[in-house]
């Protein structure tokens, strides 16, 4: 892989340009992973690809292979894996909640204690997911409460 | 989401754990009755001086059952939907049967004595009742802290 850095008075705004002769799923991979520090993310639905505001996002999902975009009405795929979303997303505001998920707190309704020291988080969207009880420690510190 | 999976050895330490306390209850029992009560239950066959090799069995069976119960009723392994006040009223009644069975297939009282039953019902729901209000005032108090802290954190938010 060639890159060319190129730095110039001339330039007034940042730009990145990338040239390959297909996109390949490692190129859409470094396109999100620059698109997030724009707070945004390109994601999927059927074929079509959008950008999607961080703030959307109610949590992220990851089954087997594939990564779930979730937000309040619809459900995106996404070429980036959990702890790429981990390292990019911003930390105040998303926290992971089990080994394949990671949860917008923002977007929490309400939260209540489960079985086994986990933690039931229903969501704006009425939606209900559960931090496991390992991580569930981790949100009791972010919260303040231990 | 999974329960954590456990292994052979985590299921061992539960059983013994629960079977150390068990016995340390009736070692208090047969040391405080033990002597005044010989004769009257499998558990007082030494007096105050032992418990028999035989009881040690039986309570570890016991704990093999609040074991085994516990972990179909207190996890989400095998019952994913299910309120926590459900669960501990079913985990109980289980165990009350248990402890029932026992009591009748190694004598640990005499099966005719109603005053020993009535005993025995009234201290073990005393004693559930006990655990399942103290559980629930304990998960109410943390679901208000968490939501409290959960408002906070947003009000935080908005003023960023």
């Amino acid at each position: 892989m060639k890159i060319e850095i190129d730095i110039d008075e001339k330039y007034t705004d940042l730009g990145v340009k990338v040239t390959a002769p297909d996109l390949t799923p490692d190129i859409e991979r470094i396109i999100s992973l620059m698109r997030m520090m724009d707070m945004q993310i390109p994601v999927k639905r059927d074929d079509e690809t959008i950008l999607l505001d961080v703030d959307e996002i109610l949590y992220i999902e990851a089954v087997e292979r594939n990564t779930f975009v979730y937000t309040k009405d619809s459900t995106y795929e996404s070429a980036l894996k959990l702890y790429e979303f981990e390292q990019q997303l911003p930390e105040k505001d998303f926290i992971r909640i089990s080994k394949q998920s990671i949860l917008n707190l923002r977007k929490v309704k309400s939260l209540k204690t489960d079985i086994n020291r986990k933690i039931r988080a229903t969501l704006l969207n009425g939606e209900q997911i559960v931090v496991s009880r390992t991580y569930a420690e981790d949100l009791r510190k972010r919260l303040g409460i231990k | 989401m999974m329960e954590e999976k456990k292994n052979v050895f985590d299921y061992i330490s539960e059983i013994f754990a629960t079977f150390g306390i068990i016995t340390g209850i009736f070692m208090i029992l047969v040391l405080v009755v033990g002597d005044q009560a010989l004769g009257y239950s499998s558990f007082f066959e030494y007096g105050k001086q032992a418990l028999s090799i035989t009881t040690l069995f039986q309570l570890l069976g016991l704990s093999f059952i609040i074991s085994v119960c516990k972990n179909i009723l207190l996890t989400d392994r095998w019952i994913k939907q299910m309120s926590m006040l459900i669960r501990n009223i079913l985990f109980f009644l289980a165990i009350t049967v248990a402890i029932i069975l026992f009591v009748i297939l190694f004598k640990w009282f005499p099966l005719f004595d109603l005053l020993a039953w009535i005993g025995f019902i009234v201290s073990f729901a005393f004693c559930c009742a006990l655990a399942i209000v103290v559980s629930k005032i304990r998960e109410n108090s943390e679901n208000r802290k968490m939501e409290q802290a959960l408002d906070k954190f947003k009000g935080k938010e908005r003023d960023l």
